[in-house]
């Protein structure tokens, strides 16, 4: 997630001023999420083989878009005259960027993260397939051996941590956006 | 700090601009001047157009003076201003400040030292009040005290207690009041050029008038250099010391200060752009307290105005009144000492004298330090 998030920040970072890049990241991290994640982990068995890079690396691609985008979209979104007035006062670009522009759009920023966050979780499950670390493997051997005693009482608990762990997921995310956003701009 | 003995001396001059003889710089208290802008034919062409938006305008600014650029929407007022603090770069031409070259400074830097208040007010949103008006001294590398004084001493200037307003977000303030805020960041670290783009614009017609007077009474102290773009030419004789003119591709129709402009319009385009009522105008710009007086007549029956008014007000009391003379007393409580009496022909006469002597001859006289002293 991590990753997801410095990469696609970065990303939307260096393109939000230019149209035609912008428009490029968005489209290029869209087409990953077109890719089903079934068929994508399979690709990657390719060059990365089993195991936990393969998944790792597939979820930080499905996790860009709508970090990528929701920071190009709240970055263009700042007011031009608040742009205007802050390199009228001699704010250098990158001073601009992270003391105006990125304070401005954090709300927008993090709520991309938050809804990656969600999507990934889910398809974090599927990395098992693949030989992936995590509780998909519980819902994996449970519709192996279906119908076996305890399969069906194993899919549900792997299905429900994940349910509850993207909950507290979003809860957390509440909470840093209560703490991280500034009151002049709170809703 | 200039600003702190500014309310022992709140105004009880007119509120409308000093005649031209007193602009010359020597009226500006030591220490706190502007410094001279000068633009020396500059030029600006926006890719893909193909008239340039600023065609070859030289304008020259003394030091201490505001000059008003107003004119029709799109006329290149904002690309004209923008160039000074090189927001936009001139296709070609000199920008000088204090006879520097700008062009060659950091344009970081330079801005920095260039105050700048626009219509929108750009304050910073997630920051509070106090963090807003500290962002350039703090850039320039004041130390954390010295920029919280001087953010309080601002507060204060601009007439918003600072123990109510500091820590205040810019949501949590009126529209007047953030274009207070707005100023008062502009000047924070005290630079010798002030640059406001329509910076009363969207305020009420009341709200506007009080800013315009409470920075007009800020500006005898501190005497900046000030270009103020405006397309409302009310707005532009009240605030302006001298107005260019200015028609399409910000090309200079008249410059030259607001009486002679009402007195002898340059053209027709400047005349159009007077509008009707251009003589009362000029009574407008004309105070009381420098008209002769004729002594107080036996009549008692008169309407009484303040001294602090203009010729324009005791025309219109003559006409509300019915009668063709008013008194002129310090106040219009009629408790209030009784200075004197003003005639209908007296108004007549000063509008006809101020054409004879028509002080436009030589406008560049006030750029010249000595002049006027
Ligand atoms: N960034 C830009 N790119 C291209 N053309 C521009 C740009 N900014 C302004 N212009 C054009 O330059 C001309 C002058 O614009 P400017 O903003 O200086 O006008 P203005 O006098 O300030 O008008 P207003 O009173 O409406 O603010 C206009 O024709 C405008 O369309
Ligand atoms: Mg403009």
């Amino acid at each position: 997630m991590a990753i997801a998030i410095i990469i696609g920040v970065g990303l939307g970072m260096l393109t939000y001023r230019h149209p035609l890049p912008s428009s490029l990241a968005t489209t290029t991290t869209s087409a990953f999420l077109t890719i089903p994640s079934i068929a994508l982990l399979g690709i990657l068995i390719g060059p990365l083989g089993l195991g936990t890079a393969n998944v790792l690396f597939a979820l930080v691609l499905y996790a860009l878009l709508p970090i990528t985008r929701n920071t190009i979209v709240g970055l263009s979104g700042v007011d031009s005259s608040i742009v205007d007035a802050g390199r009228g006062m001699g704010m250098s670009r990158s001073r601009l960027l992270w003391r105006v522009s990125v304070p401005l759009a954090w709300p927008v920023i993090l709520s991309g993260i938050r809804v990656s966050t969600q999507m990934i979780i889910g398809i974090a499950a599927i990395g098992a397939y693949v030989s992936g670390p995590g509780l998909g493997n519980e819902i994996f051997h449970g519709l192996a051996r279906f119908g076996a005693v305890n399969s069906l009482n194993q899919v549900l608990i792997g299905t429900g941590a994940i349910v509850i762990i993207a909950l507290l997921f979003d809860l957390a995310y509440i909470v840093i956006d209560r703490l991280t956003t500034s009151r002049g701009i709170r809703a | 700090m200039p600003d702190t003995a500014l309310d022992s001396r709140i105004s009880s001059e007119p509120t409308t601009s000093d005649s031209a003889t007193s602009l010359a710089p020597a009226a500006v208290p030591a220490g706190t001047g502007g410094a001279t802008i000068q633009l020396l034919d500059v030029t600006k062409s926006y890719p893909g157009q193909v008239a340039p938006a600023v065609d070859h305008i030289t304008l020259e600014i003394a030091a201490g003076e505001i000059v008003v650029l107003v004119g029709p929407s799109g006329c290149g007022k904002t690309t004209t201003m923008k160039m000074i603090n090189r927001l936009i770069e001139p296709t070609s031409g000199q920008i000088l400040i204090g006879g520097t070259d700008v062009l060659k400074l950091d344009a970081d830097e330079h801005r920095r030292n260039v105050g700048y208040v626009i219509q929108q007010t750009g304050l910073f949103p997630h920051m509070r009040i106090a963090e807003n008006i500290g962002l350039v001294p703090r850039m320039l590398g004041w130390s954390k005290r010295r920029t919280a004084d001087r953010v309080e001493e601002l507060l204060e200037v601009v007439g918003l207690p600072p123990g109510e307003y500091a820590r205040r977000y810019p949501r949590e303030l009126s529209g007047g009041q953030q274009q207070r805020v707005g100023v008062a960041r502009a000047l924070a670290a005290d630079p010798p050029v002030m640059l406001m783009d329509e910076p009363f614009g969207a305020t009420d017609p009341i709200t506007r008038d009080r800013l315009q007077n409470e920075f007009l009474r800020l500006q005898r102290e501190m005497g900046k250099t000030i270009v103020f773009v405006t397309h409302d030419f009310d707005e532009a004789l009240k605030m302006g010391d001298r107005i260019a003119v200015l028609g399409p591709q910000s090309v200079i129709a008249q410059f030259d200060t607001p009486e002679a402009i009402l007195a002898a319009p340059a053209n027709d385009y400047v005349s159009s752009f007077i509008g009707s009522g251009g003589q009362l105008k000029r009574l407008g710009l004309m105070p009381l307290r420098d008209a002769d007086l004729r002594p107080v007549p036996a009549r008692k029956d008169l309407s009484q105005i303040t001294i602090d008014a203009s010729l324009h007000d005791a025309l219109d009391l003559m006409l509300e009144s019915g009668q063709d003379k008013v008194l002129v007393a310090a106040d219009e409580s009629g408790e209030g000492e009784v200075f004197g009496s003003i005639r209908l022909d007296d108004l007549m006469a000063a509008i006809a004298d101020d054409s004879a002597d028509d002080p436009s001859d030589d406008p560049t006289a006030k750029l010249d330090p000595s002049a006027g002293s």
